[in-house]
């Protein structure tokens, strides 16, 4: 009974307790429709009920529907007189009201916001931003720590590689320009900038594709052509730049380079000085990296020499294992910027650059039953002196573009070879002194609506003066005196001048796109050589003195286009070639050429899209010429220390046709590409070159009027697979195949070599505490003759192993291994050649390294190669071991 | 003078005539939002650390559509011309998935492998609003829980970004979902930008991937898609070559070997992946 009254009371204790939830916990519905200023019902407004003004406590939410209409089913659990309602669009001002909780219909009239939102509310900077054909990339989002100037920023662009001399390749193709805040202050001398620009003052770079420089194109020519554009960071400084030097041994080993920068909206400056001895070459500072105007670049002269000057180059390593240097350059480049449309630049730039290298280079010559074997030991060196200014106008217009280019260069250069040449001992001396002045102009317009006509002319004078001195006297039977003399010498002196305009007009007919070009050029070169011995003996007469006259006029007219059927495109020109050549030896008035040539070159190609991941295609073209003035000049000349040329007193021509048949394969998802390309190529020529080897080592070459014929195979295979994100491999083979007919000491040789190369590649990089890069080349080769062979093989392994052992350390090991073997010798050459650097950087401007190269000291290196009859093993020196600490400070 | 009276009537004219066209452009331009999250996930089961995606969310009067930055840069592209090889690069994400929300019903699309599948789902999202605050990219934010695809939630949103649209398949919430993550914190979006403009949820989906025959999506019902997806990821490098190339009736097979000179496990079967959906798949 007891408990019965107890229960009795606690169950009414409870009901009291929950009474007020029970009875309060109403349901109430709020609903009506919201409509803009013009009774247009509004979507997705967001409509909720607090029971506070600050809408700490959320008690029922929805949007409106298409039709702009919502409803809110409210609890009331803290039996609430009134709620506040609260409508909001992101396009409207929102509304704030306080209403009593009740069933309700409540529409609301919202209005557009006066002040105006933020069209950024928050603000992100993304890596990779693609608009059209740009691609951008913020510097900050693709930079490894590693990373110092914006040269390592761009080669982590993806499809980007980047060759020793600085030059910028996209997809294999070089880039046309760099600009620097869109204005291409450098020309193709940007590796001044890429290599001294701070990658943390760029914020971003422009990957501009199908890019069209001159504006007059935009919209109206078709380009492949890819640029870049290095957008500054808006808080550096006007004045920027870098300076980063090293020091270490052997005493004293070191560099310093220091690169300013001054940039403003109308005038901007960058200089730099470079100055080493640590195997870092510079002679490829103020030379063009870009293909520039492909026109002008037809009509400009050659820069050849006619004495070969001292070999300083080690092959297959990298430079700075073997370039023995003493290197300074100076440069600057200047822009005026007048208006949005007109530019003034003017550069300067000097070098002078020393390089050394001891060789030994043993090659096998064979003919058809036997070999005969040169050994050639040499401590070479040369010095290049270069300077050179330029100074260009540019007016780039939507409907009209000029371009002037005047240039001016002086080179000298001076080099010492002595020479162990099958037991002789020679020494040579060469100097090549060159002077060029040139001026080109480039204009586009517009005729009969949106066609544009382009044209250029180039005007250019060059004299040089080449000589050789040989001590001892060489080939000397060939002067057929008796006399004792001490040096042979060779002599040369050319005076040139060349002129050339071009016109090309894109036009359309039967529904196709027709470029239609015309090119003149004339040629005007004074020749003279004098061979002699000294001091007793000068011949005055032909061949061992000339004095050449050499003109040629050319004209050349093409056109071209092509046509789509469906998948299939077929492309084709055609361009008829007209020269006529006089030449006149002024000692020997027989030797003389009045000729007129005409060719008609075709061009064809067909590609077939198969879908889109197989493509089919080929190309053929036939392609005559005539010697060039460097085989028309006749007398002797001693282009070496142990090679004398004569060229024939006839004009040869040669006929060149080739095939060249591909297909490739492109599996994007997978991404797996995979091209196969075989290539056939036969030239025709009038003559076959005779060598006749002396015993001691010394080459006569000539020219004999015999018809030759040499014919090439082709075939490479590439295959590129990336996977698990970071992993990328790529491999490469490819075969040649080379008949060629040659004269070798009075024998008619059938040569054919052939040569196997095997590329493989392989980068791991995912941004965790290492990286590596793996590279591998395999070479085996063959000549053969009908009783003679002889094999070559090459290895050649590079790796580069980094460890980020902090957020500000980094160690690198890097190994280049090659390995050489030829079947005339048991021996195998093994090089193993190894680096390690450590680099920190406390802060952002100052970054510190210290090095070890060649670690073990290793003193030559070896490789092998052949061609035509010949099979050449070439052991070179290495720079001794070397430790240097370095620093770089951005300014 | 009468010619100076003109002409400043004319520039009054003028500037009048601008300003009313600007209003109304400035009125229509503020209508739509952008929003790009950065994704942190983990790949696999057994990935101890993050990788980051960044996705885009486009809202408007239509609804909203969800997708990779990289498909949706590929959209851009393929609006105007076909993808060319080079470029394939630039377009590769984790996953290929679009989500496109019109406020009632959710479209899915994903390509597995070298085939593209579409199903619609509808999704009852009912979050638990939870009293918390907190400051995402200067937005005072609202903390609320949800269960859904297998995982729970926790999202934070403003209600001063007044849009029901979310990351992925998420919405509901009476403002922008600035931060979602599950409680094993395996995928994680953060709101990384917001923009206000004029931005259309794209008609052609297919633009959106890489399907070089522009095939149409194959319809599935979503338990067999997500059953599809998991045995594809479960599969070997060359099984996948195979799956993919079964049209063709050749098999695939890829040698190469590694700077150690082994070769890479094609064969073996990869560790599991981490999908949103987390059911007991078929």
């Amino acid at each position: 009974m007891k408990v019965y009254r107890i229960s009795k009371v606690l169950i009414l204790l409870a009901s009291l307790v929950w009474m007020p939830f029970f009875s309060c916990a109403q349901t109430y519905e709020i609903q009506g429709t919201i409509f803009d200023s013009i009774k247009k019902p509004i979507v997705n407004s967001v409509v909720l009920a607090s029971d506070t003004a600050d809408e700490a406590n959320i008690l029922a939410y929805n949007s409106s529907d298409d039709n702009g209409n919502y409803k809110l089913i409210v609890k009331n659990n803290l039996k609430l007189d009134s709620i506040w309602l609260i409508v909001r669009h992101i396009s409207y001002k929102p509304i704030r009201i306080k209403i009593p909780l009740k069933n309700i219909k409540k529409d609301f009239t919202l209005y557009s916001r006066v002040e105006r939102l933020d069209e950024v509310l928050v603000a992100y900077q993304k890596t990779v931003q693609i608009k059209g054909d740009t691609i951008t990339y913020n510097v900050k989002g693709i930079k490894s720590e590693k990373d110092y100037t914006i040269e390592e920023v761009i080669k982590r662009i993806p499809g980007v590689t980047i060759s020793e001399s600085g030059q910028i390749k996209y997809q294999d193709k070089p880039i046309s320009h760099l600009y620097i805040n869109g204005v291409d202050l450098l020309e193709g001398r940007y590796n001044i900038a890429t290599q001294g620009i701070p990658a943390d003052a760029v914020k971003e770079i422009d990957v501009l594709k199908n890019h069209n420089h001159e504006r007059i194109d935009i919209g109206r020519t078709e380009s492949d052509a890819v640029a870049f554009n290095l957008k500054i960071r808006e808080d550096i400084s006007l004045f920027f730049g870098s300076i980063n030097g090293d020091a270490g041994l052997p005493l004293i080993t070191g560099q310093i380079e220091a690169t300013p920068i001054y940039l403003k909206d109308e005038y901007q400056n960058i200089g730099s000085f470079k100055l080493n001895n640590l195997g870092k070459t510079l002679r490829d500072i103020g030379s063009d990296l870009i293909l520039g105007n492909i026109n002008i670049s037809e009509l400009k002269l050659d820069e050849a020499s006619v004495i070969r000057a001292p070999n300083i180059n080690g092959v297959i390593l990298s430079d700075k294992y073997w370039l023995d240097n003493d290197s300074y350059a100076v440069t600057n480049d200047a822009i005026h910027k007048k208006n949005d449309s007109t530019l003034l630049k003017w550069n300067v730039n000097y070098l002078n650059e020393l390089s050394k290298i001891e060789s030994k280079s043993s090659t096998v010559f064979l003919s058809n039953n036997q070999s005969s074997v040169v050994v050639n030991r040499s401590r070479n060196e040369l010095r290049r002196q270069r300077f050179q200014a330029g100074v260009n106008q540019e007016i780039n217009k939507r409907n009209f573009y000029l371009k002037n280019v005047t240039n001016y260069k002086y080179a000298d250069n001076t080099g010492i070879e002595s020479i162990l040449l099958n037991d002789n001992e020679l020494e040579s001396t060469y100097r090549h002194s060159d002077f060029q002045v040139s001026n080109s102009t480039v204009l586009k317009t517009l005729v009969s609506g949106d066609n544009i006509i382009h044209g250029g002319l180039i005007t250019q004078y060059e004299q040089n003066s080449e000589e050789l001195n040989v001590i001892p006297p060489v080939f000397e039977s060939l002067f057929n005196n008796n006399t004792n003399n001490d040096v042979t010498i060779q002599n040369v002196h050319i005076k040139k001048f060349n002129i050339g305009a071009y016109a090309t007009y894109a036009f359309k007919w039967l529904n196709l796109k027709w470029n239609a070009g015309q090119t003149l050029g004339y040629n005007k070169f004074k020749f003279e050589s004098n061979l002699k011995q000294f001091p007793e003996f000068t011949n005055e007469s032909f061949p061992f003195k000339s004095e050449f006259d050499y003109q040629r006029f050319s004209t050349s007219s093409k056109i071209n286009s092509n046509l789509d059927v469906g998948s299939v495109r077929f492309s084709w020109a055609l361009s008829a070639d007209f020269i006529t050549l006089n030449t006149e030896e002024n000692y020997d008035e027989s030797i003389i050429i009045n000729d007129s040539y005409l060719f008609l070159q075709p061009y064809f190609s067909i590609r077939y899209k198969i879908n889109s991941k197989w493509i089919l295609g080929s190309n053929y073209f036939q392609n005559n010429k005539i010697s060039d003035f460097s085989e028309l000049y006749t007398p002797f000349i001693l282009t070496s220390f142990n090679t004398l040329v004569q060229n024939p007193n006839y004009v040869n021509k040669i006929k060149t046709q080739s095939v060249a048949p591909y297909l490739s394969y492109s599996n994007i998802l997978k991404s797996f590409f995979f091209s196969i390309k075989g290539s056939w190529n036969n030239s025709k020529s009038d003559v076959t070159f005779s060598n006749v080897l002396s015993d001691e080592g010394f080459i006569i070459t000539d020219v004999v009027k015999l018809p030759n014929s040499i014919n090439n195979y082709g075939l490479s295979v590439n295959l590129t697979k990336g996977f698990l994100g970071s992993f990328k491999s790529d491999l490469t083979y490819a075969y040649n195949y080379a008949q060629n007919n040659l004269f070798f000491n009075e024998q008619l040789l059938d040569a054919v070599n052939r040569l196997h190369a095997i590329d493989f590649q392989l980068t791991w990089d995912s941004g965790i505490w290492y990286s590596l890069e793996y590279v591998a080349k395999l070479n085996f080769g063959s000549t053969q003759l009908p009783n003679n062979e002889v094999k070559n093989s090459a290895v050649f392994q590079t790796a580069n192993l980094d460890f980020y052992t902090s957020s500000t350390t980094r160690l690198h090991f890097g190994m280049e291994y090659a390995r050489a073997e030829i079947s005339t010798s048991d021996a195998t050459n093994n090089n193993a050649l190894f680096n390690m650097s450590f680099f920190y950087k406390p802060s952002k401007k100052l970054f510190l390294r210290t090095s070890l190269l060649n670690v073990f000291d290793t003193p030559f290196f070896t490789t092998n190669n052949s061609s035509a009859n010949y099979v050449n093993f070439y052991q070179f020196s290495l720079r001794q071991r070397q430790f240097t600490i370095g620093l770089t400070y951005s300014l | 003078m009468f010619v100076v009276f003109l002409r400043k009537v004319t520039i009054i004219v003028v500037f009048a005539i601008g300003q009313f066209v600007f209003s109304q452009n400035k009125v229509s331009k503020n209508s739509d939002l952008r929003v790009t999250y950065g994704l942190d996930f983990k790949k696999l089961i057994s990935s101890e650390s993050s990788v980051s995606e960044n996705m885009i969310l486009i809202v408007n009067d239509k609804g909203s559509l969800f997708t990779f930055e990289t498909m949706m840069n590929l959209n851009e592209v393929q609006k105007v011309r076909g993808v060319k090889d080079d470029e394939v690069l630039l377009y590769r994400s984790s996953y290929y998935y679009l989500i496109k929300n019109d406020g009632k019903e959710i479209s899915h699309f994903e390509a597995i492998g070298s085939d593209t599948f579409n199903f619609s789902e509808k999704i009852n999202s009912v979050w638990q609003l939870i009293n918390q605050d907190t400051l995402i990219s200067g937005y005072a934010c609202k903390k609320a829980v949800i269960k859904q695809a297998g995982r729970e939630w926790r999202a934070w949103y403003s209600t001063d970004i007044p849009v029901s649209f979310g990351p992925y398949k998420f919405y509901g919430l009476p403002g922008l979902i600035m931060n979602i993550k599950d409680s094993e914190n395996i995928f994680n979006f953060t709101v990384n930008e917001i923009i206000i403009g004029n931005f259309d949820t794209p008609t052609k989906v297919n633009n959106f991937f890489i399907n070089e025959e522009d095939r149409p999506f194959e319809s599935i019902k979503s338990t067999d898609f997500y059953a599809l997806r998991k045995r594809f990821y479960q599969m070997s490098l060359n099984e996948k070559l195979n799956y993919m190339n079964r049209e063709n009736g050749a098999k695939q097979s890829f040698v190469v070997t590694n700077a150690s000179g082994e070769a890479p496990r094609l064969n073996s079967k990869p560790t599991d992946r981490n999908f949103i959906e987390q059911y007991n798949e078929k």
